[in-house]
């Protein structure tokens, strides 16, 4: 299975969607980094290498990272001529579960590609620490920068690698899911079907935050990436409610998707 | 047609037995009979859309018939097992890895199976006239040459059936004699083929038996 999902990745080089993923992560990170940025040059102070933890804090800016999350997992399953070759030696069962297996290797990448540009765009103003650092602590919940925001609640919660882990964790189990919706999606219908539906459940995160609803953030994963839905008092959610949705929501569509894998008609496909 | 008795003849490798596939309102397969014999060629003509590669990805089972049951060496295709084993193919045009030399390419698929090494990876790529040292990207390939990488893959794992969907495209002249060379080279080591061709020379010269597709409907023309 390993080696049916390491096939893909060996697409990533020749495919231009991948690029223009890959410019968007650097230009949304830049946007959101910026502020930031000027303030710790202003002042001549260095930043930690752990902004990927405010990263998805902001509403629009998560829309952003999850749209190109989309693009790059929208022509899932993947089928195109090169793929039919592998099918036929591996069968369809053991196929589609290196699919699934590359759905969450792609959305654990894509999320350390999104944490790495965060570090790198600070460069040369980065400096190695386990404390979040002078800048962080002052720009959290502060009047220190109004343009980029960094919660307080993130700061005073965790150790910035316990953020970080946390942040990288829901993270990619979201982009699983939305990639397994859209895998799953497009076994019934064209290739639109899918990422609209995942692009439906991304914008919902928008809706769940301005809803009087407060409830509906409870179905709303994107919602949760900002890591804020963790102290929302009783309309926030819990660790083990995170866990439990994302790892159950995920095995209920792979088993969906391996349900349908017996019957869908494998087409090779032009690559998007 | 062909009777029930004959299709389940025990020389017979592939059986297909009242196959129907429908697209939408449009019926692509009208339950087709036919087997294939173990050391033959079979040559498929018929114009475009009539059927012929969908009858192919039936029989190694990409698409799921309607009605109907496919066998390859007496195993069900969707019951018994949900793919065609020990096949080999080329059906539309061959996709490759762009960004990776013919080499490559195959050994990123012999890897799938285990069942070849590296130097027979080279000799399959020699024997359909590339250079397996070649650093050439397939993306720089022509259209011949992706055409006998195509040929390549299909046959490195010596399996007992190949089945080919215009093998030839894009193929020249010496290009063409070469791998007509090639595929009686493995019929005669008892290999069954199943070819489908626009050149009724390549048909001609090549098969043993020749059925032909149209609006659905397979008939044995010789």
């Amino acid at each position: 299975m390993f080696r049916i999902a390491m096939m893909n990745f060996r697409k990533w080089e020749s495919n231009y969607r991948v690029y223009v993923v890959l410019a968007s992560v650097l230009v949304f990170t830049y946007i959101r980094t910026d502020p930031v940025r000027t303030y710790a040059q202003g002042l001549g102070l260095s930043v930690t290498p752990y902004f990927f933890s405010f990263q998805m804090a902001d509403e629009i800016t998560r829309l952003l990272f999850y749209f190109a999350l989309i693009l790059l997992l929208c022509d899932a399953p993947f089928t195109d001529g090169q793929q039919m070759f592998v099918l036929i030696r591996t069968g369809r069962r053991k196929w589609f579960l290196g699919q699934i297996l590359y759905i969450f290797l792609a959305s654990a990448v894509y999320f350390l590609v999104v944490a790495a540009a965060s570090v790198v765009l600070f460069i040369p103003y980065v400096a190695p620490s386990l404390q979040w650092g002078s800048v962080f602590t002052a720009c959290a919940g502060g009047n220190a920068l109004t343009e980029t925001y960094i919660p307080d609640i993130i700061v005073k919660s965790y150790t910035p690698v316990q953020a970080w882990m946390l942040a990288y964790a829901v993270n990619t189990g979201t982009g699983m899911l939305l990639g397994l919706l859209i895998f799953w999606g497009n076994l019934f219908r064209s290739r639109i079907f899918g990422p609209a539906m995942a692009m439906g459940w991304v914008l919902f995160s928008n809706v769940a935050a301005w809803s009087y609803i407060k409830m509906v953030s409870f179905i709303s994963p994107v919602s949760w990436v900002g890591l804020t839905m963790f102290h929302s008092g009783e309309f926030g959610v819990t660790y083990g409610y995170v866990a439990a949705f994302l790892v159950g929501s995920c095995v209920l569509l792979s088993v969906l998707i391996l349900y349908r894998s017996r019957y869908y008609n494998i087409e090779a496909l032009e690559e998007i | 047609m062909e009777k029930t008795d004959d299709l389940q003849a025990k020389d017979s490798v592939i059986v297909v037995e009242d196959a129907v596939k429908r697209y939408d309102a449009q019926t692509v397969l009208q339950h087709v009979n036919v087997s294939f014999k173990k050391g033959r060629i079979y040559g498929i003509i018929g114009r475009n859309g009539s059927g012929k590669t969908v009858l192919f990805k039936s029989i190694c089972g990409f698409v799921t018939l309607d009605s109907g049951r496919i066998f390859v060496r007496g195993k069900q295709i969707g019951k018994d097992e949900d793919m065609a084993q020990d096949v080999g193919m080329i059906i539309e045009n061959p996709g490759f890895l762009p960004g990776y030399s013919a080499f490559r390419n195959l050994k990123f698929l012999a890897m799938l199976k285990k069942k070849i090494n590296e130097e027979q990876i080279r000799e399959t790529i020699r024997k359909v006239g590339l250079d397996p040292d070649s650093r050439k990207k397939v993306g720089k390939f022509s259209m011949g040459m992706r055409q006998r990488l195509g040929i390549a893959q299909a046959v490195m794992e010596d399996p007992d059936i190949l089945i080919l969907d215009e093998p030839f495209n894009g193929l020249d002249k010496q290009g063409v004699d070469e791998m007509r060379s090639l595929l009686l080279e493995l019929k005669g080591r008892g290999k069954t083929i199943l070819l489908a061709s626009h050149n009724s020379e390549d048909i001609r010269v090549l098969c043993d038996h020749v059925y032909e597709m149209d609006g659905g409907n397979l008939e044995q023309m010789s």
